[in-house]
Order: structure tokens, then C-alpha cells, then sequence
């Protein structure tokens, strides 16, 4: 599910963020183009993508008794109990 | 033993990144009223004429992998904006998430609490056998 704006109405600063992302994906050979996930974060970030990134960011990568994999499997884990590839 | 994470806490680490990420969403500009974007994220009903939006909510919260294109066009073609799906679609995404939260916490508090409880007449017996 994709919203046309999402996909490709993003403002500049996103816009040369996500051709980047595809021309280095080009260079590594690897066929990938920006994630919906990506698209998301980066669309609107004032009233998404930042804070979201940066409590997702404390969340797996912050101070914590868990190592980030052990997190990440956690994470994965759940996406999968989800129904959800992320 | 460490206390578990509280959202609600205010002297919780994440708690501020939490209530920082529902400040963005529910509260700051945007194409739907921030009651509207509330009534979302706490699964209340939506007045008319938005009613359209509490169907395409009870689907979100429950089973998001079942929302299609489909659902997209429906609502866009209700006459609901892109960027009015993009705030419904985060605003009922974060309450979903808030619930699960809190759900697994006070899970994992009842069965700290048992486990405690647990312990501590095991002990007594021990004491008793000795």
C-alpha cells in the first residue's frame, strides 16, 4: 500500500536524500530501491520521521542490558508475529 | 531487580522520546483536527462526516497487513487527502502501538509479581525443612 505522495511528492531535501540512495545502490550493484520504510520516515518528518527515528534509535542502539542483535532479533520477532516484513 | 520501562513515567528513558513522537503526530499541524487524530490513536468512534475513517482504523489496529490499495482508493475516493490518510493512518499506528505496549508490561509485571510471590513461599518452605 503506497500513498502517491509518500512515494514520490517529498519535499527537496528528501527528494536528493532518496536519489542518493539509489544511485549508491546502483554503484553497489544492489537492485534496492528506497524502502516504503524509508519513504515514510522521510516524508513529513516533522510529524513523523524524526521522532520516531530518534525513539527507535534509543530503543535499539541506546544504553540497554540487551545487545543491539539480541534488540534487532526482538524486533524481527515481533514484525513476524506482525505479519509485518519490517 | 531493574524496574521495568513505564511510558507513563515520567522518569521512564524513553518515556519523553514517546510523549515527543505523540506530541508530533497527535498535536502538531496538519490536514485533521487533533481531536480527530486522538479519537484514532485511543480507538474512539469518529463523528460524522469522518465516520468512514474508524472502518479503515479497526483494520489498521488489528491486522495492518491486510490493508490493500484498495482501502487507499476508498478513502481517497471518499474524498479523504493523502496527507489526511498518511496522519489516521500514524495517529491509529501509535495508539495500536501505546496498547501492545502497555499490554506486554503489565504482563510482564504480573508475572515478576507471581514469580516474586513464587520465590518467597519456596524459600519459607526451605526454612521450614531445615
Amino acid at each position: 500500500m503506497r500513498l502517491p505522495k509518500v512515494a514520490t511528492g517529498q519535499r527537496l531535501p528528501q527528494k536528493a536524500l532518496l536519489s542518493m540512495v539509489r544511485a549508491l545502490s546502483r554503484v553497489s550493484g544492489d537492485p534496492v530501491s528506497p524502502s516504503d520504510i524509508m519513504r515514510t520516515v522521510l516524508y513529513r518528518p516533522e510529524l513523523f520521521g524524526k521522532p520516531y527515528s530518534e525513539l527507535i534509535h534509543a530503543l535499539l542502539r541506546g544504553p540497554s542490558d540487551w545487545s543491539a542483535g539480541e534488540r534487532e532479533l526482538l524486533a524481527a520477532f515481533t514484525s513476524r508475529l506482525n505479519t509485518c516484513r519490517f | 531487580m531493574r524496574d521495568l520501562p513505564d511510558p507513563d513515567e515520567p522518569h521512564d528513558p524513553y518515556a519523553q522520546r514517546w510523549r515527543r513522537l505523540e506530541d508530533a503526530i497527535l498535536r502538531s499541524a496538519g490536514a485533521l483536527d487533533a481531536e480527530v487524530r486522538a479519537a484514532l490513536a485511543g480507538g474512539r468512534d469518529i463523528p460524522e462526516p469522518l465516520s468512514f475513517l474508524s472502518l479503515y482504523a479497526g483494520k489498521v489496529t488489528r491486522h495492518a497487513y491486510r490493508v490493500t490499495d484498495g482501502d487507499v482508493q476508498a478513502l481517497l475516493a471518499a474524498g479523504y487527502s493523502q496527507d489526511q490518510i498518511f496522519e489516521a493512518t500514524l495517529s491509529i499506528a501509535l495508539g495500536t502501538a501505546q496498547t501492545r505496549l502497555r499490554a506486554g508490561l503489565a504482563a510482564l509485571r504480573a508475572a515478576r509479581q507471581e514469580n516474586e510471590t513464587g520465590n518467597e513461599t519456596s524459600a519459607e518452605k526451605e526454612e521450614g525443612e531445615a
